[in-house]
């Protein structure tokens, strides 16, 4: 634990959760808007992606759950189930209030689709 | 040990047929000057003796033995009875190492003064302060030593030590210094040629005997511009022993006001915020009547309203001319937090060379800093940036273009407060740069 000052948020970590399972698939990652050079090759892109993430609780108690997901590069949201917190350029994060035993046909479903703008493969994830 | 003797009065035998070779006994030495020149390791020592001169010819034997003294230096010249007194030649006999002997002619017989001087090495002298600033950091009191250490074999009773401030490169330099307060007078043709007895040393007598009859007083130390020296002269007199190291009180000056001031500049500390305390060397802050060299600051702080002191930092300081800001880094502070995000990232307008490659292209950023003070007072705090490139930014923050690739932003935070604010940094590339 580092030096925490008077009047600052401190966070512990204090294990891992097995009652909350999270899957995760990237189901759509289409190149678009494609810009080739005199010799015909792509040499700029845009990008259309969609995430679903699948969540379920298995705990007797509302749980609440930040996921965070990094999408690199200049990128825009198209469309969101839930709604997101930008934490910096690179970083998203979805705060969840699961409700107890959301599980099978009642777990909870956040999907989202973006969008990479001028895509030349040597874009920055980090800073 | 370096000895003096002059050979006491029976004849010794003599080449010259009408001259008899007087050796005179040799008493203790009247007075010692030590002008210590840190930057070259050099001490200029003057010291005055009187001696028994015969009629004639006197043998005077001086020995440099297992001390730092450059014997290429040693100079004697008489104070009284100057026209009668004359040093016939300097002789360094065989088979004795380290000695030299001057024949002296004297027209008079009786007791003369006479001044010795040379250059040794092996003296230096430090500076050091200690800072206490109050609770608020508002104010601080400064009190500066110097550190007077003898490694040079040689004994210094009742030196009066002189201590020069500035860089020295050449004996020249030495020499034009030694005329200083003296104008009109051309410069001797030699380094070590002996300059006529000045006002300075005669002042300097004077000056010790007044000291010396306050010996209780803590010992003042005297300062004086020359040119692109300083000359601090420690009050009354000082016996420094071969091995020994004196610390003399320099000054000291309360209340003298003070920025508690906060650097963040990633490029030099990292993510560290850094502590400054910042002051300005002049009248309207209690000091500015000498400049300061450099030396080792040992810094406090009152923690408790009856004055507990904590210890907040030891730095050292460059030298500090009179009128200057001085700014001594204390290390960080880890109450002060400064958090740099980026939080928005686009690349713009792309442009494409003949074979249709993309050669010109805008990154344009958007940064946002989280400033909070933790502390329980205010404190000023100063943001560099660096960019490269063709950039600009857009913010609504004050700022300063420090040059053509630093912005600083300067804000004040009270004590636990917390501030943002964001710029929007544009960078061209390619051909699209046009600097």
């Amino acid at each position: 634990m580092a030096l925490t000052p008077a009047d600052r948020e401190l966070k512990l970590f204090i294990g891992q959760s097995r009652d909350v399972k999270v899957t995760q698939r990237k189901v759509r990652d289409d190149k678009t808007n494609l810009r080739r050079n005199n010799s015909n090759h792509v040499v700029l892109w845009d990008t259309d992606e969609e995430i679903k993430i699948e969540i379920e609780n298995f705990k007797k108690d509302a749980v609440t759950l930040v996921i965070v997901e990094h999408i690199p590069g200049y990128w825009k949201m198209v469309k969101s189930s839930h709604e997101f917190k930008k934490k910096d350029a690179f970083t998203i994060e979805y705060e969840l209030t699961l409700p107890k035993e959301t599980t099978g046909d009642k777990k909870t479903i956040v999907t989202l689709n973006y969008t990479r703008l001028n895509v030349q493969n040597n874009e920055p994830a980090s800073y | 040990m370096r000895t003096l003797l002059l050979f006491s009065a029976l004849c010794l035998l003599t080449t010259l047929a009408d001259a008899r070779i007087n050796v005179v006994t040799l008493p203790g030495r009247d007075t010692v000057q030590l002008t210590i020149y840190n930057s070259a390791d050099l001490t200029m020592v003057k010291e005055t003796r009187f001696l028994t001169f015969r009629k004639g010819v006197n043998k005077l034997e001086f020995s440099w033995a297992n001390t730092l003294i450059d014997p290429t230096s040693v100079e004697f010249r008489a104070l009284t009875q100057a026209d009668k007194v004359e040093v016939l030649d300097v002789s360094f006999p065989p088979r004795v190492t380290n000695t030299l002997e001057w024949r002296i002619n004297s027209e008079v017989s009786g007791e003369v003064q006479v001044e010795i001087r040379y250059f040794t090495s092996g003296i230096n002298w430090a500076a050091d302060y200690v800072a206490e600033a109050n609770k608020a950091e508002k104010l601080m009191s400064l009190a500066g030593n110097v550190r007077v250490n003898n490694n040079s074999g040689e004994d210094y009773e009742n030196a009066q030590v002189r201590l020069v401030v500035g860089v020295i490169r050449l004996v020249e330099e030495i020499r034009q210094l030694a005329q200083q307060g003296r104008p009109g007078q051309p410069p001797p043709p030699a380094p070590c040629t002996p300059a006529p007895v000045g006002a300075m040393f005669k002042a300097g007598a004077a000056f010790m005997l007044a000291a010396e009859a306050a010996a209780d007083k803590p010992k003042e130390i005297v300062k004086e511009g020359m040119s692109e020296y300083f000359l601090y002269t420690v009050e009354g007199r000082d016996t420094i022993l071969n091995g020994w190291s004196k610390r003399l009180p320099s000054f000291k000056t309360t209340e003298v006001p003070i920025v508690s001031y906060y650097k963040f500049e990633r490029e030099q500390w990292g993510d560290q915020v850094m502590r400054f305390y910042r002051f300005k060397n002049d009248k309207e802050s209690k000091l500015g009547n000498e400049p300061l060299p450099d030396g080792a600051v040992m810094a406090l702080r009152a923690v408790t309203a009856d004055n507990l002191c904590a210890f907040v930092g030891r730095t050292s300081v460059k030298y500090i001319p009179i009128g200057e800001q001085v700014e001594m880094e204390l290390g960080n502070d880890r109450e002060v937090t400064i958090k740099p995000k980026l939080m928005d990232w686009q690349k713009l307008d792309l442009r494409y060379n003949q074979h249709g490659d993309p050669d010109g292209w805008t990154i344009r950023e958007t940064w946002q800093f989280e400033v909070q003070n933790s502390k329980d007072i205010g404190i000023m705090l100063d943001i560099r940036r660096n960019f490269q490139g063709d950039w600009s930014i857009k913010t609504d923050a004050k700022n300063e273009k420090v040059d053509a690739h630093k912005v600083k932003f300067v804000l004040p935070l009270k004590s636990r407060e917390k501030q943002t604010f964001t710029y929007e940094l544009t960078t061209k590339y390619g051909t699209n740069a046009t600097r």
